[in-house]
């Protein structure tokens, strides 16, 4: 029996904690009578181990694809591949060349180049397409490489440049493969774009079935921070400080290479969800149709904190919680910092670091070291991945100093279980925290909102807040009430539910 | 406002003048009304004239007169008072004159010289506060990848309050790497310098130690220096870089870690200290050209104010090319017209 949604996967649930990971174990423990399989994609089997969750009874089907098996098992032989396979590949790349440079494209050269990109999707790995064997070997290929590395008026080095080139199409043969073999299901439902959404617009134009796309963080922009940042992309080319040389330019390959998986996915995929108008709008700049998009807020079992709610003292507890992986995005630096000042002024005040540390070590070490350095040893406390349910009662504050966030489910969380939240201006959090309609607005504040990476400001926030018993009760009652009003679970799975079912029943179009 | 033109100074007379014209024309309404407007334009130019603190008392005072006294009143205002009031404020003032400081453009604000990396040639602060979200601002954010940290720093923390969610991402992602990395050298440091102390018998060993030392401090320092740490922690951190840099230099005389060490304490606002360990790196063989803006900065603090240009004239061309100091040696150096 086919599954009804399968759900595609990268580098998250079930290997992975996280606020996608729960999200994706809530919406499939929500949605009981409907049956799911997964397809996990990751980097290296070395960096997941055993999955995280207990898979619910209703999925039925679990698969992992790693990215670094990409070219595993191919041989060197002499091969041939035709001008005719490699047509559709220049178009394809013009395609998204015209797209990256953001220019309108003629409507007969848009119609041709849009059938070469739908020919590459459904034939790549197929009899009419081009396989992996011919790109890795093929005369054709390696001609066609030279020929755009000379087309790049700034050229890396042509070594760097064909390992490049080599690197990122291993990626798309093997889900191209991977596209082949998954098992059938009703809709496919990507929960990022990158890899997943690439496999997803594979699945869509091959098999014909919707495909669902969903997005909490936006890929392509976390992607493009990250390949800024990449150390080894300066190493593979130590003359990559300035942006006009090589090492830059294999930079801007891999960066379009994403936006380009990124394009592919929002072309295929209908709806496109996110949670919050902030990025919806960014989709939308991205590529997608407006048509296609909608926003689903996230929302929690509201009933699950009621208890938490009932076991809170009646005094404030001179707690500061943040709950969080221990990962640079979640700036727990800042946390440290700012309560090193909440102790100048309340010296009584505890911080507990609630979240996993496994996922990056060396940051990890960094935040003990810094809570060292401040004389902060009695006061913070590293708890690790807990049940929140039992921390929230004792938490007298939720601190959020995240860099970069879409709807987190901390926040939602520590709101029903009335516990004030101060946080970044980032994401969906001031809409979370001060309302997002005006009728949501008028329920009142559930905390504060202040700039990110400012320890002063949430210092200032938070002393306010423990020392105020009226300022804090008004913003007990204005969490309780909003999260009640607007974040409840059984919103999200009915919206969810409704997707799935029109995906099902044929309201479908991509 | 030191000066009020001609017309405007004799204004509330003349206008008395011309009321009592009017009035001698039989005008009386017209006369009247212009004897309110001159004692409004004494009070006005009454409280323009005076310093903060007795604005108010001296518009009222003026206008008063000048309402109950026709006539009498605006000359007593305008020949007695404000000349009287004036001289007051020249006393008061010292006989000291405004003078604009140089625009040091290398005071981390990256205004004169980190400029954008594209056609615009504006600087980064300036098109950073404006910009909406492009990928003309991401790239001039790139851009500070490479810059020296004293400079790129306060830029990437503006950066932070841009409206786009990528420009801030990529600030904080290169602030924290540059942070990451230099804690990560000082790791690899502090457990080096824990290995050497355990094996005193090596050769070489006392060469080393203040080697190790040595760049212990340089690192702390660019912590300091380059914004990562404040407050509480730069307080604590510039101690440890004192503490290494005086390791090195008791292991091993030298002027780069006695510099360094002036350096540290003139940040510590100790400019006695700073001017010991500045002749100390000179008598180490520091070269003049590197000390030289550093003693004038602790002849600052110390207020031995008329050493700075003997000081800062021991500067010579390279140093001089730095704009920066190129323009505090003008300021400092150059006769200026009284």
């Amino acid at each position: 029996m086919i599954a009804d949604v399968c759900l595609l996967l990268e580098g998250t649930y079930p290997f992975v904690r996280g606020g996608v990971s729960a999200w994706v174990h809530q919406l499939i423990r929500g949605l009981s009578d409907l049956r799911f399989s997964l397809v996990f994609v990751g980097s290296r089997r070395s960096e997941y181990g055993e999955p995280k969750y207990t898979l619910p009874s209703n999925v039925t089907h679990l698969e992992t694809h790693f990215l670094e098996d990409a070219y595993k098992g191919y041989t060197p032989a002499r091969v041939e591949l035709p001008e005719s396979k490699l047509a559709p590949a220049r178009c394809m790349h013009a395609y998204f060349q015209h797209r990256a440079a953001r220019r309108e494209l003629p409507e007969k050269d848009r119609e041709r180049l849009e059938r070469a990109v739908d020919t590459m999707l459904t034939s790549l790995e197929q009899g009419d397409g081009v396989s992996t064997s011919e790109f890795l070997f093929g005369s054709g290929a390696w001609s066609f490489i030279r020929e755009k590395h000379l087309e790049d008026d700034a050229a890396a080095p042509f070594i760097d440049y064909f390992w490049t080139i080599r690197i990122l199409h291993g990626p798309i043969f093997q889900l191209a493969r991977a596209a082949a073999r998954i098992p059938e299901a009703r809709v496919y439902h990507a929960v990022s774009t990158g890899y997943a959404g690439l496999l997803g617009a594979f699945l869509e134009r091959r098999r014909r079935r919707p495909f669902i796309l969903s997005e909490h963080g936006i890929y392509t922009k976390e992607r493009r921070i990250d390949l800024n940042q990449a150390d080894w992309l300066d190493e593979l080319h130590p003359g990559a400080s300035r942006e006009s040389d090589g090492g830059a330019r294999l930079r801007q390959l891999w960066i379009r290479c994403f936006e380009s998986f990124g394009r592919l996915a929002y072309r295929s995929a209908n709806p496109i969800l996110s949670l919050y108008a902030g990025n919806r709008e960014r989709q939308h700049q991205d590529g997608a149709a407006p048509e296609r998009t909608r926003i689903i807020v996230n929302g929690i079992d509201v009933a699950r904190f009621e208890r938490a709610r009932g076991e809170r003292p009646r005094q404030i507890p001179r707690v500061i919680g943040l709950i969080g992986r221990i990962v640079p995005i979640k700036d727990v630096k800042t946390f440290v910092r700012a309560l090193a000042l909440v102790v100048r002024a309340l010296p009584d005040v505890e911080g507990w670091v609630i979240g996993g540390a496994d996922e990056d070590s060396a940051y990890d070490t960094e935040c003990r070291l810094l809570v060292d350095s401040l004389g902060l040893g009695e006061q913070v406390r590293f708890l690790g991945h807990r049940d929140v349910t039992e921390l929230l009662p004792r938490l007298g504050l939720l601190m959020l100093t995240s860099i970069s966030e879409a709807q987190p489910l901390a926040i939602l969380e520590a709101m029903a279980s009335g516990v004030p939240v101060i946080a970044t201006d980032v994401g969906a959090c001031r809409e979370q925290i001060e309302g997002a309609t005006e009728e949501d607005r008028s329920l009142g504040r559930a905390g504060r909102v202040v700039p990110f990476a400012d320890h002063e400001a949430l210092s200032r926030a938070a002393v306010e807040l423990l020392m105020s018993e009226r300022e804090h009760e008004s913003c007990q009652r204005a969490a309780i009430a909003r999260v009640e009003r607007y974040y409840g679970e059984a919103r999200m799975l009915d919206a969810y539910r409704g997707v799935y079912r029109d995906a099902m029943e044929g309201q479908w179009q991509a | 406002m030191l000066s009020i033109s001609l017309s405007a100074r004799h204004g509330p007379l003349a206008l008395e003048i011309v009321a009592c014209v009017a009035l001698g024309c039989g005008l009386a309404v017209l006369g009247a009304a212009i004897h309110v407007v001159a004692a409004a334009a004494a009070a006005f130019l009454s409280f323009r004239r005076t310093p903060d603190a007795e604005r108010r008392g001296a518009a009222l005072a003026a206008g008063a007169l000048v309402l109950s006294l026709p006539l009498v009143g605006a000359a007593i205002v305008e020949l007695v008072a404000w000349p009287t009031w004036e001289r007051g404020r020249k006393a008061a003032s010292g006989g000291t004159s405004e003078i604009a400081l140089p625009s040091l453009g290398d005071d981390g604000d990256g205004s004169s010289e980190a400029e954008a990396p594209a056609q615009d040639r504006r600087p980064i602060r300036e098109l950073l506060g404006e910009a909406p979200a492009s990928d003309a601002r991401f790239d001039m954010v790139m851009a500070l990848r490479n810059m020296d940290a004293r400079r790129a720093v306060p830029l990437l923390k503006l950066a932070f309050k841009h409206p786009s969610e990528d420009v801030r991402l990529l600030a904080f992602a290169i602030l924290d790497r540059r942070e990451k990395r230099l804690r990560s050298s000082v790791r690899t440091l502090e457990r080096r310098l824990v290995q050497l102390e355990r094996s005193p018998h090596h050769p070489g060993h006392a060469s080393v130690l203040a080697q190790c030392h040595r760049r212990l401090a340089q690192h702390y320092w660019e912590l300091c220096y380059g914004g990562f740490v404040s407050g509480d922690l730069e307080r604590e951190t510039l101690e440890r870089a004192a503490r290494h840099a005086l390791a090195a230099e008791t292991e091993r005389s030298d002027a780069a870690s006695a510099l360094l060490l002036a350096r540290i304490h003139l940040r510590q606002r100790r400019a006695a200290e700073a001017w010991q360990y500045l002749e100390r790196a000179e008598r180490a063989g520091a070269h003049r050209a590197s000390s030289a803006p550093l003693f004038a900065e602790a002849a600052y603090a110390l207020r031995r104010f008329d050493q700075i240009p003997r000081l800062l004239q021991r500067m010579q061309g390279a140093e001089l090319c730095r704009p920066d100091l190129a323009e505090v040696a003008r300021f400092w150096t150059e006769p200026r017209a009284s």
